[in-house]
Order: structure tokens, then C-alpha cells, then sequence
């Protein structure tokens, strides 16, 4: 019993020695003694398991606080990334948003001009086909003129050279009627 | 070695052979003696790791001398325990960085002995090339059930004593900074930082048995 008792105590004793070696609290002195003691595998030993106690506790609270500090700040970090790229998104569908509505009217009117004048053209032309020779490129101006003189106002003295073709036009479907008419 | 009367004055009383380190360098002789000067305490606490390996590196010498059977076997060890500490991303802190360099330095040793066996040598060669064993696996388990342990036996200290193991520990403060911000005297905070210890020693020793 007293020799189990004594031999905890020694056992004790060897492992505070390590504790306070390995904390740095010895003097200079005491480590190179200490130090020197290291080749006995009993107290190598004693050293070891010291370590592993001293890394454990040490390192028990160090990853609760470190683990709980990296989340916090990834979780920091994320939430003002994402914050970022929604106002970018924003910024950027507001200048898409304001640079159509600037476009968009002048695009729809430059684009409809053409295609009213061409589908008069063809109305004009389908109905005064044999009338008029169109090959000439003197017709396509009459025509644009004329479809321009129809939709604009004009004097009552520009009315005749206004309906001129038109008048032609008629004219000559007439004949053709009557030339059927007498088969 | 801890600095006691000198510094304290008639506040702190020449401390009780219970309420130090006692003998320290095994020389039978309790080395807290009044009158000494904290100047001759230990050296200033590393900040660095180079600083720690420097310090520690003659005692891990010492150490793996005691292990290995040639002095180029203990340089080889050596060496790697500083590619370990070079390569390491884990914060430890500074409080327990000696001690986790000797943790390296045991490891090196048990793993040279291993590397000696031929048969141990091609088996493990084996082992990586077809299963890709990670050999580290095995410790962190051990480690994980290790920290839980120290957990609870931590929280099964009393309230001052925890406070001064994590003072000590994890803030990385001297005992003579735990004494004035608790306003304690310095064996009794040396004494309670032993004897937590201890107690933390037994349990995780209980555990194990």
C-alpha cells in the first residue's frame, strides 16, 4: 500500500516536472536538467502523455472558438457576396431597362416607314397593272409621290395631277370592259 | 521556479510546498525558494515557432536519442518534426506548441520503428497502392473521442479552476498575469493549475482503463 502510494506520488511528481517544462515555466537550468533526464524512457514517456494532455485541452477550447469564429465569418462573408451580386443584377437590369425604352420608339417608327410605302407601291401597281408601264424608273417616283400627295393635303389646283394615274388607271379599265363586253 | 515572495512583498507568504511545482529538476529539493528573483525564471515565452522549435530543439534531441538507435536516425526525426511544424495549418496555441512539437516528435519515432520492419515496409506499401489507406485516420478518431473527453472533464472542474486552465492554456497568459487579474496569490494559482491537472490526467487515464 505505501509503496503504491509513494510510487503515485513519484508518478505525480514526474508528470507535473512535465507539465512545467513543457508550459516553459522552468529556469534555463532546470530545462538543460530536465532536458538531460529525456533519454530515461520512463520519464520520455511521462513526456509524451503530458503532451498529448496539454494539445488536448489546449486544443478542446481552441477548436470550439476557432470553429465557431471561421463559420461566423464565412457565413459573414457569403451573406456580402451575395448582397454584392444582387445589386450589380440590379444596377444592370436597370440599364438595360432604361437604354430599350430610350430605343425603342425611334426604332419602330424608321422601321414601319418602308414597309407602308412599299405596301402601297404594290397596291398602286396591282391596280393599274396594264395601264402604266413600271418597268420605267420614272413610275416608282410617281408612285411614292403619289402615294405621298394622297396622304398629304393639297389644294384643290393640285387635285387633278394628284388622282392623274389613278384617273388613267380607271380610264383604261374601262376600255378593257368594254372590249369585253362586245365578245 | 515560479517567482514568489520576491515579487509579492507581504501579500503573498513564502508558499507551502503543496502550493508550487516542488522539485522540478529531481534533485529532491522543492526548487520554489523564497527570495527568488522572477528574472530567473523562464526564459521569455516564445512567440514564434521558430522561436519554440529552438528552445525545445535540444530537448527533442535528447528525447528521440532516447528512441532511436543512431544520431542520423534522430536528424532524420528531427527534420521532419520541422517539416510537420512548417507544414502545419492547425492554430495551436502558443501555450501548447512545446508540447505539440514533442507529440510530433514521438510520432516520427514510432513511425521510423515501423518504416525498419521490412515486412512492415512492403505491407504498408501494399496497403497505400491498392487500398489508399490513410494512416493518419485512425489518430484524428482518437483524437475526436480524446477532445470530447477533455471536454467533459474540463466542465467537470470547478468554476476558478477552469478559468485559470483556459487562462493559462488558451489565452497563453503567465501565471504571474493569472495571479494580478485574479487577484490571487501565485502558488495558489500554480497549486490549482496542478491539481486540475491531475484531475483531468485521471479521468481521461479512468477512461481509457
Amino acid at each position: 500500500m505505501k509503496a503504491d502510494t509513494n510510487s503515485n506520488d513519484q508518478s505525480e511528481s514526474v508528470r507535473d516536472r512535465c507539465l512545467a517544462y513543457l508550459l516553459g515555466e522552468m529556469t534555463p537550468q532546470q530545462a538543460s536538467t530536465f532536458e538531460a533526464g529525456l533519454v530515461d524512457p520512463v520519464l520520455a514517456d511521462a513526456l509524451l502523455r503530458e503532451s498529448d494532455l496539454l494539445c488536448a485541452v489546449a486544443m478542446s477550447d481552441s477548436s470550439a472558438h476557432t470553429h465557431f469564429k471561421s463559420r461566423s465569418v464565412s457565413i459573414r462573408q457569403i451573406a456580402s457576396l451575395v448582397a454584392t451580386l444582387a445589386a450589380a443584377i440590379l444596377v444592370f437590369v436597370a440599364y438595360r431597362f432604361s437604354k430599350e425604352s430610350e430605343s425603342n420608339p425611334n426604332d419602330l417608327q424608321v422601321s414601319a416607314a418602308p414597309a407602308a410605302e412599299l405596301f402601297d407601291l404594290q397596291v398602286a401597281k396591282t391596280w393599274v397593272d396594264p395601264a402604266i408601264d413600271w418597268d420605267a424608273d420614272v413610275r416608282e417616283n410617281i408612285a411614292v409621290t403619289a402615294i405621298d400627295d394622297i396622304f398629304n393635303d393639297v389644294d384643290d389646283t393640285d387635285v387633278d395631277e394628284t388622282f392623274e394615274w389613278m384617273v388613267a388607271a380607271v380610264e383604261a379599265s374601262i376600255d378593257l370592259g368594254d372590249d369585253q363586253n362586245d365578245g | 521556479m515560479s517567482s514568489s515572495s520576491a515579487d509579492s512583498g507581504d501579500q503573498h507568504p513564502d508558499p507551502r510546498p503543496d502550493q508550487s511545482y516542488g522539485d522540478l529538476d529531481g534533485s529532491g529539493v522543492d526548487d520554489t525558494t523564497p527570495g527568488v528573483d522572477s528574472s530567473d525564471q523562464a526564459t521569455q515565452q516564445p512567440t514564434t515557432w521558430r522561436e519554440v522549435f529552438e528552445q525545445s530543439e535540444s530537448g527533442l534531441r535528447r528525447f528521440l536519442a532516447g528512441k532511436l538507435p543512431q544520431d542520423a536516425d534522430v536528424d532524420d526525426c528531427l527534420q521532419s518534426v520541422l517539416v510537420a511544424m512548417l507544414k502545419n495549418e492547425t492554430k495551436i496555441p502558443a501555450a501548447a506548441r512545446r508540447a505539440w512539437l514533442y507529440r510530433v516528435a514521438g510520432n516520427e519515432a514510432a513511425r521510423w520503428w515501423r518504416h525498419k520492419s521490412t515486412t512492415d515496409r512492403v505491407l504498408e506499401k501494399h496497403a497505400e497502392t491498392v487500398y489508399g489507406v490513410d494512416t493518419v485516420v485512425p489518430a484524428n478518431i482518437e483524437t475526436k473521442e480524446t477532445l470530447d473527453q477533455i471536454n467533459r472533464a474540463i466542465n467537470n472542474l470547478d468554476e476558478n479552476s477552469r478559468q485559470i486552465v483556459n487562462l493559462r492554456l488558451r489565452d497563453g497568459m503567465t501565471f504571474q498575469q493569472i495571479a494580478d487579474q485574479l487577484n490571487l496569490p501565485l502558488g495558489t494559482v500554480l497549486t490549482r493549475m496542478r491539481r486540475s491537472m491531475q484531475k483531468l490526467r485521471n479521468e481521461i487515464d479512468g477512461d481509457k482503463d
